[in-house]
């Protein structure tokens, strides 16, 4: 119980670990600057995460998130002509209905959340490149819809404030509402929490839903922030995200982890490509990078977990 | 009276369902394109299907033992680059086969040992030895294609002909033959279906289930190596792929194949025979489209929605 | 006894053209505590799950506090007033015990949740009911018993009624099961009606008021408990005399086959010695969590980490894993055939033909009709219904299906037999007929262990009986000395 208890605090150690390291690395590592600009660029990947975060806490798994941000991307930037309000609103149709139809396609007909999300990730990305016929889309950006990514408030830089903003109503959600008690319910036990009168796929659905919005609008903000609607952004989101949660301590299997977990495996996945990026490590190294992430995470979760179930197993 | 049974039970058959689609589409396909069934256009269009019809094998064997590969087409990819390098290196066409088949198995069995010995999630495990080895290959060519002064021996091995018939489709029918020995005809096989059908009581009837999930994802990363060898001794060169032919597609073209040819997800049912029918199918599917002058996005789209299709007739299926 | 809350009119329940359930009629008052009783297979689970709201009855009516019902979820159920504890545990493990109190329910002002009235309100609930345990702990850290005090409690939240407990003190020890009585007397207190489901005959006379025996889905009596003894109960629970039911061994029992001295498992078996001889059925028993079901997984190879000595006809014998141990000579069936044994999509012929491959190997690959041939005898020497080897074994009856699994075992030469709960949720036909092909066993030489918790079933069948009490033997008894009372005292031994 205690080494479990001690384990809880593996994501948050390796950050401060990591801080130590970059800051012995590199001096430009601990400035004002470069902690913004890191937390800056995170910002998609922060929306995405605490989408992901929920999905994987019902015991299921979103891989179309990274085809959502294309499809949105190209969108925001071909309704630009609707005002920022206008496309904010078609973007979230968009996040809802695709939500929607994962939640429907996995509920209602049973298919593996992996499977049904890997071809809806197909089908969004053939979407968004059909409709710009793969090219992107460029010069439509006006400087209103540039500002959502590239203003600042009070001198901090806007998608860093997102950052804080998402993961403050993710942890608003998953603890200050039943709902969120029901998303950790879903992923703990299904048919218990069928039997305890939870609509187990409403649930579901919802939690989609609210992923599909999350990474609709992070397909807003790259359009904001690069002034063009490009179909192929968005790639590897979703690996990103997934490593994301699972840095932060949530499990796989649904039913135990958190928002907070979520934040910091944010912080240390942007502070590994950050210090990457410091010292001049080639893009190309980067995925590589982020894949062996994803399974030493995996695997260090796949350990705590079983220290937990083996007593279960025995019996 | 019975006849009619017959041919009821038979017509309840998903392969016979896929045999008449396929029919179908080889019938309307001269429609559009009148060339169609020239023996240029056929040899050349089998030759096409074979490389995801080869992928689909070990694909089968994964989704068998409940288990699933996202990887092959990375290992497709990363075979083909080595090969191509080998090339350069002016090594010998033996030896070229000998390390790129031999790094396929390697890249299997590490996604095999970490499923297995790392308890993990089959998904997560190759979709993070996918981005790995993509990122890999990224890095060693910067998204350039390259090419090297491939020997005859080497170019013959894809872009050989038998008879008629080009070498990577020749080879295709024989890996199917050895693999619907392999499922049907050995204790290997059995277990397979044991694993995929209940691990725990596999466990119990003496099956070494360690054993048995270690060699099928070495058998898929063994199938992903064929193929990217055919691949790159066609042409001699290695080029960066992407759409239908990227390695994500290739997966969800694998993966098409094999749920398409009635196989469940869950583990313990699948044909070798459906999962040729679907790789048939599949592949008529997108020469038809590629006929209509459609554009390529559309088609991405189609695979799309056919994969979604058999997932959801499938998951429905086997709730029954 | 005059306020009937729960009326069952006629309830009948038909799975196939089997009939779970036939005609049951019972009334229960107020504030009663009504025990159930009978055999594995009686239909007391069936019953259950239509009280609960898991299943409807095919033919009757349920008439609850004066109305007719349809239940068509557990949650309608415990809305109304019928609260269950499953034997299995309703819980989401990482969630606190107040959590769960209180899950779909939870206290919220707006969408907000509120957390302080939660604890709150979950405190207050566990206090009243005497029970102590720190609302604030996760379910995953609390014992069994007291996971059972939370379920109780989240059935009183709901204002339960009526309260169906199914077998609440299997896996209990002498002290969660005081404090479970405790619990239940504190519902008692406040009127709540208990329809209780044990084995455990003693607590039933401690505690009930009537008692109603279910016998292959038939309901034969409903008394007061004041009008019956134990030996009357068992009576009417088995209602046939044993030795029509089951037949004799008159094998000629022969030499040592297995010796077991001082075999440990920590925390589960301490000192267990033993011998098997050859055609000899050898039966365990003891209340669920006795280790006897460990002892086979040792034998087995499924249980890691013991100690001891084990000498296997003549040879020591070191069980290390399932496969080594099929290969020594020792055969298994598990408990749980759907989980643990069967590969339901595949078919029977697949299903038998697992462990004895080898056999039917020509130059290296399997020959389908010499397999075929070999599986095709079995079914009819066995007689597996249907006949048809190729059919998917998820298509066959339970009993069909345990024939088949024990089919498994015969297409190759073994020496021990292990038997674990042999005709669990197997129809009364089809257990005559594995009684049968179990005895038929013995003439090949082969030796059995047997382990069940239906004592009539080990008496029937067992040549010699070991009682199985915390994790160790309590009792040896050879067939003609045992009985019931025998093994029950032998298994409520306790042991320090």
């Amino acid at each position: 119980m205690n080494m479990a208890k001690w384990r809880s605090y593996l994501p948050l150690a390796t950050l401060i670990l990591l801080m130590i390291v970059g800051s012995l690395l590199s001096d430009k590592f601990l400035t004002y600057a470069n902690l913004m600009n890191l937390l800056q660029y995170s910002a998609e990947s922060a929306l995405i995460a605490v989408g992901m975060t929920l999905v994987i806490l019902t015991g299921g798994i979103d891989l179309s998130v990274g085809s959502v941000v294309a499809l949105t991307a190209v969108v925001s930037a071909n309704t630009q002509h609707l005002g920022v309000w206008g496309i904010l609103a078609v973007v979230i149709l968009i996040g809802a209905l695709v939500g929607a139809l994962n939640g429907v396609v996995l509920t209602k007909f049973r298919v593996e959340p992996f499977m049904a999300t890997l071809a809806t990730m197909a089908i969004f990305r053939a979407v968004a490149l059909w409709y710009t016929n793969g090219g992107p889309i460029i010069g439509t950006v006006t400087p209103a819809f540039s500002n959502i990514a590239n203003g600042s408030l009070l001198g901090i830089p806007l998608p860093a404030v997102y950052v804080v903003v998402v993961f403050i109503l993710g942890y608003f959600v998953l603890n200050r509402t039943p709902f969120g008690r029901h998303v950790l319910a879903v992923g703990g036990g299904e048919e218990t929490s069928r039997l305890f009168g939870i609509k187990v796929e409403r649930v579901k659905v919802i939690v989609y839903i609210i992923s599909g919005v999350l990474a609709a609008l992070a397909g807003l903000l790259i359009t904001s922030r690069i002034g063009m609607g490009e179909p192929r952004s968005g790639f590897q989101f979703e690996l990103v995200a997934i490593a994301v949660v699972i840095v932060g301590g949530t499990s796989l299997t649904g039913g135990r982890g958190t928002i907070g977990g979520s934040f910091i495996g944010l912080l240390i996945f942007a502070v590994v490509m950050n210090i990457m990026n410091l010292l001049n490590i080639s893009s190309f190294v980067q995925p590589i990078v982020r894949g062996l992430i994803i399974i030493l995470a995996a695997l260090a979760i796949s350990r705590m977990v079983k220290s937990k179930s083996a007593a279960a197993e025995a019996s | 009276m019975e006849t009619i049974q017959k041919a009821r039970t038979l017509l309840k058959q998903e392969e016979t369902l896929l045999l008449l689609f396929i029919v179908i589409v080889t019938l309307i396909s001269p429609i559009f394109s009148p060339e169609f069934f020239t023996s240029y256009n056929f040899s050349n269009l089998l030759r096409q299907i074979s490389y995801p019809a080869i992928v689909s094998i070990g694909m089968l064997l994964t989704v068998l033992i409940g288990g699933i590969d996202l990887s092959v087409g990375s290992v497709m990819q990363a075979v083909s680059l080595t090969a191509i390098m080998l090339v350069q290196l002016q090594a010998p066409t033996g030896v070229i086969v000998i390390v790129v088949l031999a790094l396929g198995l390697f890249l299997g069995l590490m996604n095999g040992m970490l499923i297995t010995f790392g308890k993990l999630q089959p998904f997560i495990v190759t979709l993070g030895t996918k981005v790995i080895i993509d990122g890999t290959t990224l890095f060693m060519t910067k998204g350039k294609g390259i090419s090297g002064d491939a020997s005859d021996s080497f170019l013959s091995i894809g872009g050989g002909y038998m008879g008629a018939i080009p070498n990577p489709v020749i080879i295709m029918l024989v890996l199917y033959i050895i693999g619907f020995i392999l499922l049907n005809k050995t204790i290997f096989g059995r277990q397979i279906y044991s694993v995929g059908s209940n691990r725990v009581a596999a466990y119990n009837s003496g099956i070494n289930v360690k054993k048995v999930q270690l060699s099928v994802y070495a058998l898929s990363g063994l199938f992903a190596a064929i193929a990217g060898l055919l691949i790159a001794s066609r042409t001699g060169a290695y080029q960066p792929m992407s759409g239908n032919s990227g390695a994500t597609g290739m997966e969800l073209s694998a993966i098409a194949a094999v749920v398409v040819g009635g196989a469940s997800l869950s583990g313990g049912k699948g044909t070798i025979w459906g999962a040729f029918l679907g790789a048939l199918l599949a592949g008529l599917l997108f020469n038809l489209l590629v006929f209509l002058n459609m554009n390529p996005y559309i088609q991405q789209f189609i695979l799309g929605i056919i994969i979604l299709a058999a997932v959801i007739f499938s998951a429905s299926k086997n709730r029954k | 006894m005059d306020n009937v809350i729960l009326k069952l009119d006629g309830i009948s329940k038909q799975f196939g053209n089997h009939y779970a359930l036939k005609d049951i009629n019972v009334n229960i008052s107020e504030g009663e505590f009504h025990a159930i009783v009978g055999e594995n297979g009686a239909g007391k689970s069936t019953l259950i799950k239509i009280l609960s709201g898991v299943h409807l009855p095919s033919e009757g009516n349920v008439h609850f506090k004066g109305q007719s019902v349809k239940f068509l979820s557990p949650y309608m159920a415990q809305k109304s007033g019928v609260s269950t504890l499953f034997q299995e545990i309703q819980e989401i493990p990482a969630l606190s015990v107040a959590e769960n109190i209180y899950l779909g329910r939870e206290p919220q002002k707006g969408s907000l949740l509120q957390w302080k009235t939660l604890y709150k309100e979950a405190g207050e609930l566990l206090n009243n009911l005497d029970i102590k345990i720190d609302p604030y702990k996760k379910m995953e850290e609390l014992s069994i018993s007291e996971r059972k005090m939370v379920e109780i409690a989240r059935a009183v939240s709901f204002n339960a009624e009526l309260l169906i407990m199914d077998e609440p003190s299997a896996n209990l020890n002498e002290d969660e099961l005081a404090v479970l009585f405790k619990t239940i007397a504190e519902l008692r207190k406040r009127k709540v009606t208990i329809i209780y489901i044990s084995h455990r005959l003693r607590e039933i006379f401690a505690m009930a008021d009537r008692v109603t025996v279910l016998r292959d889905g038939q309901h034969v009596k409903t008394m007061d408990i004041k009008d019956t003894d134990e030996a009357r109960l068992v009576q009417l629970m088995i209602g046939r005399e044993l030795n029509e039911y089951y037949p004799v061994n008159t094998e000629q029992i022969g030499a040592k086959v297995l010796e077991i001295s001082d075999l440990n498992v920590p925390e589960l078996l301490h000192n267990v010695s033993l011998s098997l001889n050859k055609r000899e059925i050898l039966g365990i028993a003891g209340l669920a969590g006795s280790g006897g079901n460990i002892l086979t997984k040792v034998l087995f190879g499924l249980v890691k980490g013991y100690s001891g000595k084990m000498v296997l006809d003549g040879k020591p014998f070191v069980p290390r894993n399932p496969r080594q141990c099929i290969a020594d000579g020792i055969a298994f069936v598990p408990e749980d055939r759907k989980t643990q044994g069967l590969f339901l999509n595949l078919s029977v012929r697949t299903n038998m033909s697992i462990t004895s491959l080898r056999k039917f190997r020509t130059f290296g690959l399997i020959s389908e009709p010499k397999e075929s041939r070999q599986a095709n005898e079995l079914v009819q020497q066995l007689s597996v219904r249907p006949k048809n080897i190729k059919a998917p074994i998820r298509s066959l009856s339970g009993g069909n299906q345990q024939k088949a699994l024990i089919g498994r075992w015969l297409l190759d030469k073994y020496k021990i037999l292990i038997l674990e709960e042999p005709t669990r949720g197997v129809d009364v036909g089809a257990k005559m007929e594995i009684y049968q092909e179990i005895n038929k066993l013995l003439s090949q030489g082969l030796s059995l262990i047997m382990v069940s918790s239906e004592l009539p079933e080990l008496l029937g069948m067992c040549d010699r009986i070991l009682v199985f009490s915390g994790g160790t033997i309590t009792g040896e008894l050879q067939r003609d000395e045992a009985s019931e009372e025998k093994i029950m005292e032998y298994a409520l031994q306790e042991v320090k």
